[in-house]
């Protein structure tokens, strides 16, 4: 069961996102601000990560930066999920790392598509 | 001679007064070539800059025969000349030169857009006839181009501001349009049992309330700021102000100490004043422990005691002013955060959920209004030892009563 790492501080767009991947059996852990979300994605090795970029104590541009650099999380892949989306956002964004960016207001379909989408990609490229 | 440098000087000073009164940069370029065309005999004045900050400088505006013209970046190729004075950040007087598009001048005058280190460009100016650039032509063309490098980096030091505005607006209200879009689009497409319909409807009615005051406070502050809301001036008591705010925001009175001096009449509008004292207060109470008391002290000081920064005139300014202070015994700030207090939507605190509500407006606001009413807000904090925000005004005495002696 792939594990998906939620990173947000508002609990009500967490809140959102678990309403939205009920029923598709994805175990889900949550991190609020940068550092707990270091934390948890090396302690719950998650298979993706959905990270919000203005985040408290250490941005998600950052995050991403350190998940990057650290050999235990660099494949993990992370879709950028914020309200900060214009272009030189999503440049950054794909600067630090990301896979993938979704703008919020986001459709709650579109969301699980691109997940999963992205997992599949994932499991293809490591049964090469 | 010199009569004719003096004429030339106040002519660079209008001029100067023209170009910084534009706030958009295509405007702002027509006007410098206007002022610098007339400034002294040319047949053409043509501004360089390079693109997106990196590249050579390529042509963006240019004047001849009395007519002005914008051009795109990189329309024109780069300028060899433009790009050399860029290079080495010094005027340089050149034989023939042939503007972008244009026929060939007999003289050029080339200097950067300088100011305090930074070149932003290159203005070039030439002339047709053989007549050659003078000593104090240099002088007054460089002048120009320094107070014009000054005029462009203020309106992209402002047009930043604003963009980051924006941005940080447009954030805070994808934060609440997500919960409205995504928990209705759940609704419609599956079966959700009443329980979690129940609850999703109070999260999104939350965010939309939410929505609503970020409006409301966003409209309120640029209001404030750009001076469109009138102020309904009175003479006014401060201590009865903070009294009032005090009734209403701490009901059963338990935790609020209200703490008056005699204190001055000022010159403000009273509803203003309170919604400035009720933004302080809200910050003290929602900031701090509910069995932590807060103080509101009002009191007559120097205009200068707080607020100005040390060693400034403003800090020894001993003008009769009005003073209220908040103090609570909260979780305080950072430094780092302290100075960032009074930037719109910025909120202190580890994590949002520790958060209390609010849009993190409230002390945008109060500095506007404070400052409208040319006072001076101000803020001390100790991480864990409480924050004090407080404000002063400039006392103003009642008018002599009729009659008296």
């Amino acid at each position: 069961m792939p594990t998906i790492l939620v990173v947000d501080d508002e609990p009500t767009i967490r809140l959102l996102v678990r309403a939205a991947l009920e029923g598709t059996g994805y175990r889900l852990v949550e991190a609020s601000d940068g550092f707990s979300a270091l934390q948890m994605a090396r302690s719950e090795h998650p298979d993706l990560i959905l990270l919000d970029i203005a985040l408290p104590r250490l941005s998600g541009l950052e995050v991403c930066r350190r998940l990057k650099e650290d050999p235990a999380t660099v494949a993990t892949p992370v879709l950028f999920l914020t309200g900060f989306a214009q272009q030189a956002e999503r440049r950054a964004a794909d600067a630090a790392g990301g896979q993938g960016f979704i703008a919020k207001p986001f459709s709650p379909a579109a969301l699980v598509r691109q997940i999963a989408d992205t997992l599949r990609s994932r499991a293809t490229l490591a049964s090469r | 001679m010199l009569l004719r440098m003096a004429a030339q000087e106040r002519a660079l000073r209008r001029g100067a007064l023209r170009i910084f009164a534009e706030t958009e940069e295509g405007a702002l370029l027509r006007v410098a070539l206007d002022v610098v065309s007339s400034l002294l005999r040319v047949d053409v004045v043509a501004l360089y800059l390079p693109a997106d900050g990196s590249g050579g400088p390529s042509c963006r505006a240019v004047w001849r025969q009395g007519s002005s013209r914008l051009l795109p970046p990189n329309e024109t190729p780069v300028d060899l000349l433009a790009a050399d004075v860029l290079r080495r950040r010094a005027p340089r007087l050149c034989g023939p030169w042939s503007p972008a598009g244009g026929a060939q001048c007999v003289s050029a005058l080339a200097v950067p857009l300088e100011f305090q280190g930074t070149a932003l460009g290159v203005l070039i100016v030439g002339r047709r006839t053989p007549d050659p650039f003078r000593d104090d032509h240099i002088s007054l063309v460089c002048a120009a181009g320094q107070q014009l490098a000054l005029a462009l980096l203020r309106l992209r030091a402002a047009e930043r501001l604003r963009t980051e505005l924006v941005s940080m607006a447009c954030h805070e209200i994808r934060t609440p349009l997500s919960a409205l879009q995504g928990f209705t689009e759940l609704m419609l497409s599956r079966d959700v049992p009443p329980s979690d319909q129940r609850d999703w409807l109070n999260l999104m009615h939350q965010e939309a309330v939410r929505l609503a005051t970020l409006v409301e406070e966003m409209l309120d502050m640029t209001r404030v700021e750009s001076g469109t809301v009138r102020l309904n001036v009175a003479l006014v008591q401060v201590c009865e102000v903070a009294a009032r705010v005090v009734r209403l925001l701490d009901g059963d009175g338990r935790r609020v100490h209200l703490v008056i001096e005699r204190a001055p009449t000022v010159l403000a509008d009273g509803d203003k004043l309170a919604q400035v004292v009720t933004n302080l207060l809200r910050n003290a109470l929602d900031y701090s422990p509910p069995e932590r008391a807060v103080e509101v002290e009002v009191a007559r000081r120097c205009l200068g005691t707080e607020g100005g920064e040390a060693g400034t005139d403003a800090a020894h300014d001993c003008r009769p002013a009005v003073s209220v202070a908040v103090r609570d015994e909260g979780i305080g700030m950072m430094p780092e955060e302290l100075g960032r207090a009074f930037q719109p939507f910025f909120r202190a605190g580890a994590s949002r959920e520790l958060l209390p509500e609010g849009s993190g407006l409230g002390l945008a606001i109060a500095k506007a209004i404070v400052e409208r009413h040319r006072g001076r807000l101000w803020a001390h904090s100790q991480p864990g030892q409480g924050s004090t925000f407080g404000f002063c005004l400039p006392a103003q005495a009642p008018p002599p009563a009729e009659g008296a002696a």
